[in-house]
């Protein structure tokens, strides 16, 4: 049972929560939530429409920290991995989770641009790796009484996100500037605002705590009285923001193209359900104070207790408004067309989050083998794990239009993988006549290079 | 044939579908049994405890502490126990019921006098005495029956109450024979000398008031005793009584020493019985002291007996205080010992010099008592040489878990000591059959330095690790009961006499520094 628990556990973590970092779909415009990475990016489509629920569910996994193979590698001493483990894990050793759910998307075409309007439902959830806890307790020289968690983080949000996004090409078509709107109702949010605790000894005789700890939550004490609240407070409660994305897109020749978003700026002030988890203080403790002039040292324990809980003040208190950023993200890609079927790309990817970031870069290669079946693949470096090989494709039968990729089929390999997600959704869309002009350049291309030399092309890479 | 099944395309999925193999080829085994195996690896040095003894506290905070402060700050022994002893008048003197004495009278010998002596007990002489209680029994015989009422006048003649010489009327009815009846004589005062010429004198009349009454012949038999007689006051010589006193024993703890035995030296060692007397006579006190301490040692004060003063004149306490010091006692050996229950015994002897002169007699009244207090206080000067603490504490064996999972604990203690003297533990494991199967020495306290008067000048910092190494662990865990044996030595082994004062304090630290291994499936 334990096998098959800790099984799904790992596929969990492999497969079905599988990172957001986009690496595949952002120059995979043969698909339209391309317009989630960049709302500039020109759409193939003429009108789509995302069938509701079923459009679009990714879902996100990347452990910067370790495999399982770093730990569950068959025939090795668990122990030793486990303490390797906790010497290779530092700072920047993160755990990202994420589920997107397209509850409908829509978008057509309108003269020279392009609008898109939907709704997505967003779990996040992302934390720093205590590496501390690891090293503490695995390292075999670690000590609990010397911890220091000043640089924990984490940050976990459920939003429902309306949109509205409108691009439009200048420049006779070479330059596609896009922008998106987005109103988001945040149902549950949690965040640390700040986690500075640390537990030292000064000497065998004496352990310094120290706390100065706001975690911030909105929406989870809402269910304390679930039966009291209206389903739809909690649903869109009062913990909204106004949030942007913005992209660009230039064609600077039939050969190369560049493009760059910036994605969710704004804010969201939460309002409803607001729970503070605070704790501010500091105590030496030197054991039990015992007076042996005293007869009764029964209460010597209990007056302990008493004194940290009053030096550490936990407390809870409710109605805190606040507002908090969400986790800007930026592309940045510059492609290579070898021909209108084949473009080779380099992106680079980051998210800032609390004034860090975490980058991603990688190649890629789109196919446009032909309106029916279209291809991706690429390599990536995701927030410093390495070979993620990544690959998608879509598929039209008629209007309809199915698509799958991820940025690391190596997830299959669910021993090793690190960064995975997976993409999958169907639409109805409609790609419109296909324009002379497109299709004189593809015979030209066709006459230029064969089929065999692009394959080559893609062998080598 | 489709687009997607052309040769080129065919070559391209045949070409991902070999990397995809080549990729999951590679991939590495997985055996998540190897979680059962998973070990925390890590220590801990935790703060235990944060002990503190202020001298001045442990005064001040106890209740009936036998440990006081001087003036200067000194601590002292103060004990006292009240009324160890007490004698009463009945222990002292104590007049019993004198035998009937015999007086005849009839018609032509109507009067009769008897001259006789007070019986006493232990050759008690007595001058004077005024009894408070008392009773004249009176039975009259006659050989015949009267006639009519005959009276008898009865007389005590060196007697009075209320100033009058005491004589009392005993009625021998008509027609009978023979009566018995009782006279209360409380109050009576007697002159037992005769007139200066005697002790113990009682001089009894008789007469028959009616003659008239009795008939020739008829011979009338009193007989007269004296009972239930208590003196109120009473002068003479009261003997050479030997009275023993109840033996008894109480508690005697001296505050931070009720545990340990043995090794307590006190530079002025002494202790004084008190005696309040109001009593004239002098009177020797025998008296038997044993200490017993903790580990049920006994050692006997073995005091010579001592004389206690004579109340000058009724109603005047004369006390006396009899010092026991090392010149007339084992008391250094009585005290280091320390007992913490003293058992008594004791006896007087009155008048051990015999007879006093006739112009100082013994005295004494109803209230009179002699009653003993025995009362410690000493300076808490001292040197304690071995002094120990032995105990063993029961069944702690079973309730320990989880140190299996320990690769080595140490325990650190640390102290800052004001006190003038070292502590060394020792603690033994004891198994089931009762055997020491291992165990640690701590020196736990090292003594404070003291200058030329005894006074500590400087803290003395110590600090002692303990480790527990896997074979202490398991001895540890195999344990059932632990025995401490401290032994408490002062300044120099035990060599230099050190004062106590309430400025005196110790702090020590506990901590523990564990390394775990702690097997997270301990079900494996």
């Amino acid at each position: 049972m334990k096998k098959i628990s800790l099984f799904l556990v790992a596929l969990g973590l492999s497969t079905a929560l599988s990172a957001q970092s986009d690496m595949m779909l952002y120059n995979f415009n043969a698909i339209p939530q391309v317009h989630h990475t960049n709302p500039a990016y020109p759409q193939q489509t003429k009108w789509y429409i995302g069938l509701p629920a079923v459009s679009g569910f990714s879902t996100h996994y990347h452990n910067s920290g370790f495999a399982l193979i770093d730990i569950f590698e068959a025939g090795t001493d668990i122990n030793q991995n486990l303490a390797d483990l906790s010497a290779s894990l530092d700072g920047s050793s993160q755990l990202n989770l994420n589920n997107r759910v397209e509850l409908l998307g829509i978008g057509f075409k309108a003269g020279r641009g392009f609008v898109t309007l939907g709704a997505t439902q967003t779990v996040d959830f992302k934390m720093d790796l205590p590496y501390q806890l690891f090293q503490i307790m695995f390292s075999g020289n670690g000590s609990i009484t010397n911890l220091d968690l000043n640089t924990f983080d984490l940050e976990t949000i459920n939003r429902t996100d309306f949109y509205l996004g409108y691009q439009h090409k200048f420049l006779n078509e070479k330059l596609t500037l896009g922008v998106k709107g987005k109103y988001v109702f945040a149902q549950q949010h949690a965040y640390i605002e700040r986690m500075n605790l640390s537990l030292k000894n000064d000497g065998n005789y004496n352990i310094r705590a120290v706390s100065d700890i706001l975690v911030r939550t909105s929406g989870p004490s809402a269910f304390e009285s679930f039966e009291d609240q209206e389903i739809l407070d909690i649903a869109l409660p009062n913990n909204t923001g106004l949030v942007f994305d913005f992209g660009v897109h230039y064609k600077i020749n039939d050969r190369f193209d560049v493009s760059a978003s910036f994605l969710d700026f704004g804010s969201i002030t939460y309002t409803s359900f607001n729970r503070d988890y605070v704790s501010e203080g500091e105590f030496d403790f030197e054991g039990v104070e015992i007076d042996l002039s005293q007869d009764d040292f029964s209460n010597v324990g209990d007056a302990t207790l008493d004194s940290l809980e009053k030096a550490f003040n936990f407390r809870e208190e409710d109605g805190n408004t606040y507002s908090r950023d969400l986790m800007n993200r930026a592309f940045v890609s510059f492609n290579y067309n070898l021909s209108p079927k084949h473009s080779f790309g380099a992106l680079f990817h980051t998210r800032i989050w609390n004034g860090e970031m975490f980058n991603d870069y990688g190649i890629n290669y789109v196919g446009r083998w032909g309106r029916f079946f279209q291809f991706t693949a690429g390599y990536s470096m995701i927030n410093g794990t390495m070979h993620n090989i990544g690959a998608g494709f879509d598929m039209k039968m008629g209007p309809l239009q199915l698509y799958l990729m991820t940025d690391n089929v190596m997830a299959a390999d669910y021993a090793s993988v690190q960064t995975t997600n997976l993409r999958v959704g169907l639409n109805i869309c409609f790609y419109g006549s296909r324009s002379k002009n497109a299709e004189e350049q593809e015979q030209k291309v066709e006459e230029a290079q064969s089929a065999e030399e692009s394959a080559s092309i893609l062998y080598k890479f | 044939m489709s687009k997607l099944l052309e040769p080129p395309r065919m070559r391209k999925i045949g070409l991902l579908a070999l990397a995809a193999a080549i990729v999951l080829g590679c991939s590495k085994e997985l055996d998540f049994d190897m979680v059962d195996d998973i070990k925390v690896k890590s220590s801990a040095t935790l703060p235990l405890a944060a002990l503190s003894l202020s001298l001045e506290d442990l005064v001040t905070d106890i209740d009936d502490s036998t440990l006081v402060v001087d003036p200067n700050n000194a601590l002292r022994i103060y004990y006292r126990q009240d009324s160890v002893f007490t004698y009463s008048i009945e222990d002292i003197l104590s007049i019993p019921d004198q035998d009937p004495l015999p007086l005849v009278v009839d018609k032509s010998q109507p009067n009769f006098d008897l001259n006789v002596a007070l019986g006493t007990i232990a050759g008690a002489q007595l001058y004077n005495a005024v009894f408070d209680q008392g009773r004249i029994a009176v039975e009259i015989n006659a050989s015949d029956t009267v006639d009519s009422d005959v009276r008898l006048a009865f007389t005590f003649r060196n007697a009075t109450l209320n100033g009058v010489t005491y004589a009392d009327t005993f009625l021998l009815p008509a027609g009978q024979t023979s009566v018995l009846d009782t006279s209360i004589i409380n109050g009576l005062d007697f002159d037992f000398t005769d007139g200066g010429t005697a002790v113990n004198a009682l001089n009894i009349g008789l007469e028959i008031i009616d003659t008239a009454n009795i008939d020739q012949g008829n011979i009338v038999l009193c007989s007269v005793a004296l009972e239930n007689l208590g003196i109120d006051v009473a002068t003479g010589y009261f003997g050479d009584r030997l009275q023993a006193a109840p033996p008894g024993d109480f508690d005697f703890n001296i505050n931070g020493l009720e545990e340990f035995a043995g090794g307590f030296y006190l530079t002025d060692p002494r202790l004084t019985l008190v005696t309040n007397s109001t009593v004239g006579l002098p009177i020797e006190i025998n008296t038997d002291f044993i200490g017993e301490n903790a580990e049920l040692s006994r050692v006997r004060l073995d005091n010579a007996p001592f004389q206690i003063q004579a109340s000058p004149a009724p109603g005047v306490v004369a006390v006396s205080n009899l010092t026991i010091d090392p010149t007339n006692s084992q008391i250094s050996e009585f005290l280091a010992n320390l007992p913490n229950k003293i058992y008594y015994s004791g006896s007087i002897q009155i008048n051990p010099a015999g007879p006093p002169p006739p112009s100082t007699p013994n005295f004494i009244s109803k209230t009179s008592d002699v009653v003993l207090d025995f009362e410690v206080d000493i300076p808490m000067e001292f040197r304690l040489e071995d002094m120990r603490l032995d105990e063993v504490v029961e069944d702690i064996g079973g309730g320990i878990d989880n140190l299996e999972n320990l690769d080595e604990l140490t325990l650190f203690f640390r102290s800052e000591n004001r006190l003038p003297f070292d502590l060394n533990l020792r603690v033994s494991f004891i198994n089931a059959l009762g055997d020491s199967i291992n165990g640690f020495e701590l020196p736990l306290l090292s003594a404070a330095p003291v200058d030329a008067n005894g006074r500590v000048s400087s803290p003395s910092v110590q600090e002692s690790p303990v480790v527990f190494d896997q074979d202490l662990i398991d001895d540890f865990l195999a344990m059932q009961d632990m025995r401490f044996v401290a032994s408490v030595n002062t300044t120099n082994n035990g060599q230099t006499a050190v004062k106590l004062f309430t400025d005196y304090d110790l702090d020590i630290q506990v901590a523990m520094q564990a390394k775990g291994n702690y097997k997270i499936n301990s079900d494996q």
